[in-house]
């Protein structure tokens, strides 16, 4: 018995010590490794980092999308003005049928005892005029009356600018070759017209407008449908700020003024260009009626064995014709085969499910943005290595809620209306839109040992 | 507690350290393991190795070998082994060395009599060929308007192993007989990467993704091995093995890094047939020399031509051929002698390696020595033996590598009935 209890001690020890001895060597083992053994085996990409400019793009077209619970009627901003040939101007619906109240009884608005008729709009703050802005100074404001109240429902992104009413002749305002410069312009009306309008208690439609002496850009007012107040000035936090009919009363301090606010209002937006049908003059990526451009480019010059190592989108804007607020562009990827569907629409949800953001940038300012480039790596290699049965293009698109990385600002892209307008293939080399591609390649045989 | 109790304990712990040395590290650390079929590991226990690793004819009953399955029809006790050994190794090729440290687990057997002295069950775990391996060199590239700054690596590691279960049986004083079925498994992955490490963005992400290819392979088999032991003339006998050619079944699994690729291949591999001869004859008292030859003609092993990462790799393969001799003084018995009890082992050893590295035949010469120390009670032995090798030669294979190997074994007896 002695002896074994020996022999079990002896074991025991000489297989803790093993145990101990090999923790400790198996410790040891993190030599580094180096070229001691290189080209044994084929152990090197056949070739690594070959370059791949692709810039022939095999499809082209540009999304409209459309936001059915925010038809352009029911904007947020009004816009006003002309810039790169988009020009719009402001419709409101004003209803006089039932404007009088204790506070301002149909005795108070008589000839004698008005003393003013103005309309009041509130400029968003990004459109306040300045040589540092680069927003137009010099406004010359119009107001004429419409032949009947404008429909607003015929106001949709999708669908155009609608049906505006004819114009009856003459403008409303009393002084119209006189610039409004102000943040919150006030347009003077004729009075006795004006009293015309309580009068008759009807609704009535008007278009506001600038003239052709103003300054050349799109300017955006808050609508009745405003609510992003951290856009204007902070004085006007949480006031209702649409178009206004303002009436000041003689036997009344300014501060007790009338105001009356449209029954509806929008945008016309009646002149904005398509975007360019053929890549070659260009693309363009706009918010507010938003369209996104979708390239599809030609893979072909890969080989079938590529590794795809980085692939840089790069697309070059055209300062020139560039204008808006900032913005984020995100790259997403898209089926192509959408651009052969009719009309290439699609409603935001169609967008955030046909897409699939890729990378994106943000806070990119129209004045400053010349070269983008953008990281489209990972996209590629899905392209390249047949994840998809149906080919794939890029979309690019503003920041939008379903692009949660990128939408970092507290407006959608409906609200200000941004143009980015980018060189087309016709472009000099250095500003033709383009993929830079770098891959490696494997040869089929790829290890294992026995 | 009785000693079967007791001895049940020893298993476990045997049992456990073998599972975690085998899990912790079991590969071959040179770098010509990196290409072709890789490098068979030490056969045999501490004892076979420090007389240049001869067993095949070994017949001990109180200090049983598994080299030769038929070596265990003799014996009277349950009987347990476990081997173990470190190494150290020095590398070089052209302009650079490496060090490398490594501990491995390479064997576990336990063979039981069914009945004693006639016939007997063993069991356990070996591996057989290993490879853990990994090079890099730095590289630089330009592209672009870029200068990129990396790397590009290769790994290779994993191993093959049995589990052999084997019946010996000594029909004759002079004549045992063994048959071992050996469940064949084992994994071996070989990486490929491009690392390019610069230029980065700014939140440290390289502008360029790596390449990582990896090929995993997974190999289930079975084989068989027929054992002799013969005792033709008093004091020399003679142990023959042979494992016919066997098909081992494969799956590789290929990834690649950063890219939606994977897929799966099916394949077969003929392993080629294995036969060793073992002669051991005494020189008197306590002294006894032996020998033994083993070979594998890998020319005649069958793989997919793909299968490896190296263009051509099946017209390197080469004839397999392995010689241990050694003379060992066995430990002696008399009282108070001490030290001089103690057994001694030298042996040489020399090995051409299956494959050619560099256009050239590999040879691996090794010399070693070894000794022992029985446990109390003639219950077992701690044997170490250390064996200094050297693998390739520059000249013919553009590296070489030198190798210090401590091996160290226990072996233990019990009756449990």
């Amino acid at each position: 018995m002695q002896a074994n209890r020996s022999m079990t001690g002896t074991l025991l020890a000489a297989a803790l010590l093993a145990t101990g001895l090999g923790a400790w060597l198996a410790g040891c083992t993190s030599d580094l490794p180096n070229r001691v053994g290189s080209g044994l085996v084929d152990d090197e990409l056949d070739q690594s980092l070959i370059q791949l400019l692709a810039d022939d793009v095999t499809a082209y077209g540009a999304l409209t999308v459309d936001d059915p619970a925010v038809p352009l009627h029911r904007q947020q901003v009004l816009y006003l003005g002309r810039q790169q040939g988009v020009r719009s101007r402001i419709l409101v619906n004003y209803d006089f049928s039932d404007v009088y109240s204790d506070s301002f009884p149909a005795s108070a608005f008589t000839a004698a005892n008005i003393k003013s008729v103005k309309l009041g709009l509130v400029k968003l703050l990004h459109y306040e005029g300045s040589e540092i802005t680069g927003q137009p100074v010099e406004l010359f404001y119009g107001l004429r009356q419409l032949s009947a109240p404008f429909d607003s429902t015929l106001f949709r992104v999708a669908a155009g600018a609608g049906a505006i009413p004819g114009v009856v002749a003459g403008e409303l305002n009393v002084s119209p070759t006189v610039s409004i410069t102000f943040a919150k312009p006030e347009i003077p009306l004729d009075e006795e017209v004006a009293l015309g309008w309580f009068q008759g208690a009807q609704t009535l439609g008007f278009v506001i407008e600038l003239n052709d002496n103003s300054d050349e850009g799109l300017v955006g007012f808050s609508s009745s449908e405003f609510l992003r107040y951290s856009e204007v000035d902070s004085t006007l936090a949480g006031l209702f700020l649409p178009p206004k009919l303002i009436v000041e009363f003689e036997d009344r301090p300014e501060s007790e003024s009338f105001r009356l606010s449209p029954v509806a209002d929008t945008s016309t937006f009646e002149d904005v260009p398509d975007a360019p049908a053929d890549l070659s003059a260009g693309f363009v990526l706009r918010t507010c009626l938003r369209s996104y451009p979708v390239l599809d480019f030609d893979f072909s010059g890969l080989p079938s064995d590529a590794l795809i190592n980085r692939a840089v989108l790069r697309v070059a804007c055209d300062t020139t014709l560039t204008f808006g607020h900032a913005e984020s562009i995100v790259v997403a990827e898209i089926d192509s085969t959408v651009l052969a569907s009719d009309g290439q629409t699609l409603t935001l949800a169609e967008l955030a499910t046909a897409t699939s953001i890729i990378t994106g940038q943000t806070s990119l300012y129209p004045s400053d943005v010349f070269q983008l480039a953008f990281d489209v790596t990972s996209a590629v290699q899905r392209i390249v290595n047949g994840v998809y049965d149906d080919p794939r293009a890029f979309v690019l698109a503003a920041g939008e809620d379903a692009y949660s990385t990128y939408d970092l600002t507290s407006v959608d892209p409906d609200f200000y209306f941004t143009e980015f307008r980018f060189h087309g293939t016709s472009a000099v080399d250095s500003l033709r839109p383009r993929l830079e591609i770098t891959y490696s390649r494997r040869d089929e045989r790829l290890g294992g040992a026995e | 507690m009785t000693h079967t109790r007791m001895l049940s304990a020893i298993v476990a712990v045997i049992m456990v350290v073998g599972a975690v040395g085998a899990a912790g590290s079991a590969r071959a650390q040179t770098p010509f393991a990196v290409q072709s079929v890789g490098q068979r590991l030490a056969d045999g226990d501490a004892r076979m190795l420090g007389r240049g690793g001869w067993g095949l004819a070994e017949s001990d009953t109180l200090h049983p070998g598994f080299k030769n399955p038929a070596s265990a029809a003799g014996v009277r006790q349950v009987g347990l082994a476990l081997t173990g050994y470190g190494e150290s190794a020095g590398n070089e090729s052209a302009n650079t060395s490496r060090s490398t440290y490594r501990t491995y687990v390479p064997d576990a057997r336990i063979v039981v009599p069914v009945i004693k002295g006639e016939l007997a069950f063993s069991a356990g775990f070996k591996l057989e060929r290993g490879t853990a391996w990994h090079t890099k060199v730095d590289s630089t590239w330009s592209v672009w308007d870029n200068t990129v700054t990396g790397s590009t690596q290769f790994e290779r590691e994993g191993s093959t192993f049995k589990v052999p279960l084997g019946l010996a049986w000594r029909a004759h004083e002079a004549l045992a007989a063994g048959i071992t079925l050996n469940l064949e498994r084992g994994s071996l992955r070989e990486t490929l990467a491009a690392y390019y490490d610069n230029p980065v963005n700014a939140s440290g992400i390289p502008f360029y993704r790596s390449v990582i290819g990896v090929a995993e392979d997974q190999f289930t088999g079975t084989s068989a091995t027929l054992a002799l032991l013969a005792t033709p003339f008093r004091d020399w006998r003679v142990g023959v093995t042979w494992t016919g050619e066997h098909a081992i079944d494969g799956r590789r699994k290929t990834e690649l890094g950063g890219v939606a690729e994977r897929t799966f291949t099916d394949f077969e591999l003929q392993r080629p047939a294995e036969l060793s001869v073992g002669l051991a004859a005494g020189l008197g008292e306590r002294w006894e020399v032996g020998l033994d030859l083993r070979r594998q003609d890998w020319r005649r092993f069958v793989a997919p031509p793909a299968w490896l990462a190296r263009p051509g790799w099946q017209d390197e393969l080469v004839d397999e051929l392995q010689l241990g001799a050694g003379i060992e003084r066995r430990r002696g018995t008399v009282r108070r002698a001490g030290w001089a009890n103690l057994p001694l082992r030298v042996g040489v050893g020399l090995h051409r390696w299956p494959y050619q590295v560099g256009g050239n035949e590999v040879l691996e010469r090794s010399v070693s020595v070894g000794t022992g120390f029985p446990l109390s009670g003639d219950r077992g032995t701690l044997d170490v033996g250390l064996t200094l090798g050297r693998i390739g030669d520059r000249q013919d294979n553009g590296l070489t590598s030198t190798y210090l190997r401590l091996a160290v074994s226990v072996t233990g007896l019990e009756a449990w009935w």
